[in-house]
């Protein structure tokens, strides 16, 4: 295809576009990603720029607000083995299917000591997790 | 039927075409050749981009499958110290699309200098995420920690 065109009226873009609300969301939200095995969270609905932070986490900056406005979690299954590997007592958090991700960034949060502003990012991220108490499918039996 | 390097360097014979209940299809370039290939995008996924409004739609329709099949960089592994997922065939595709979309407005802007957009997909051939990043000092058509990334650069 050659031209924006093209791409923006196809069977796939209109399939797409048909699925697109009309009112879309604004608050903060998080859905887990099978295909990659990732978190991803949204708190805003600008533009963003991401930032990777470490093998676990890259970090979404607002392009109008310069705030975090969320990150994804790479790698959800291996991090929740290591977890429960050192603190079997993490299972208890997963309940119904689903796990807080507040729990999930408040495990990871616990394994930085070096880095104050990886902390400080991870701090947010937790905070806007908590403030809208957001969960993520998540078996135990799966991980 | 095609035969391309699979993750452990042995031939293995693929399919250019790819379609999964579920999934839509994109076309791709392909790490084996250089060809086209399809790759795959969760119906889920799509979901999740199109809760977010027809300006991240946009970037998905537009600035990802054009990315995929306008190339400035193929990496191949992404490279995670202390992880015991095996993500040694996982792509990220690297590109300078002409312009971006931005999410509230919908309205084609102009993109970022200093930065990339990145696509990355699974060893399954999976389109998982998608973002701009801020590209290497010295070649702004490769991203900026690609040394420490990727297991290897494709193309």
């Amino acid at each position: 295809m050659a031209n924006d065109e093209a791409y923006l009226t196809d069977a796939f873009a209109q399939n797409l576009f048909s699925r697109v609300p009309q009112i879309p969301q604004t608050g903060a939200r998080a859905f887990f990603n099978r295909e990659g095995d990732c978190i991803e969270m949204l708190s805003s609905n600008e533009s963003y720029y991401a930032e990777r932070i470490d093998d676990l986490l890259t970090v979404f900056y607002g392009r109008d607000s310069k705030a975090i406005v969320g990150g994804v979690i790479k790698g959800a299954h291996a991090f929740v083995r290591r977890i429960l590997t050192c603190s079997p007592g993490f299972a208890s958090e997963f309940s119904g299917g689903s796990v807080r991700l507040e729990y999930l960034l408040t495990a990871a949060l616990w394994q930085k000591s070096d880095d104050a502003v990886a902390v400080s990012i991870y701090l947010r991220l937790r905070e806007i997790a908590d403030q809208e108490r957001l969960s993520v499918p998540m078996e135990l039996e799966t991980v | 039927v095609a035969k391309g390097n699979g993750a452990s360097g042995i031939s293995v014979a693929y399919s250019k075409e790819l379609k999964r209940r579920g999934y839509a299809t994109v076309s791709a370039i392909d790490p084996n050749d250089g060809g086209h290939w399809d790759l795959l995008i969760a119906d889920s996924k799509q979901d999740w981009v199109a809760s977010q409004g027809m300006g991240a739609a946009k970037e998905l329709a537009f600035t990802v499958r054009w990315s995929l099949l306008n190339i400035r960089a193929l990496y191949r592994g992404i490279r995670d110290v202390d992880r015991d997922i095996d993500e040694d065939a996982w792509l990220c595709y690297v590109a300078n699309p002409p312009h971006a979309y931005d999410h509230r407005s919908h309205r084609q802007v102009a993109t970022w200098p200093g930065e990339v957009f990145t696509v990355f997909a699974t060893d399954e051939r999976e389109v998982y995420g998608w973002y701009w990043c801020k590209c290497d000092l010295g070649d702004r058509h490769i991203p900026h920690d690609h040394s420490t990334r990727f297991r290897e650069k494709v193309f």
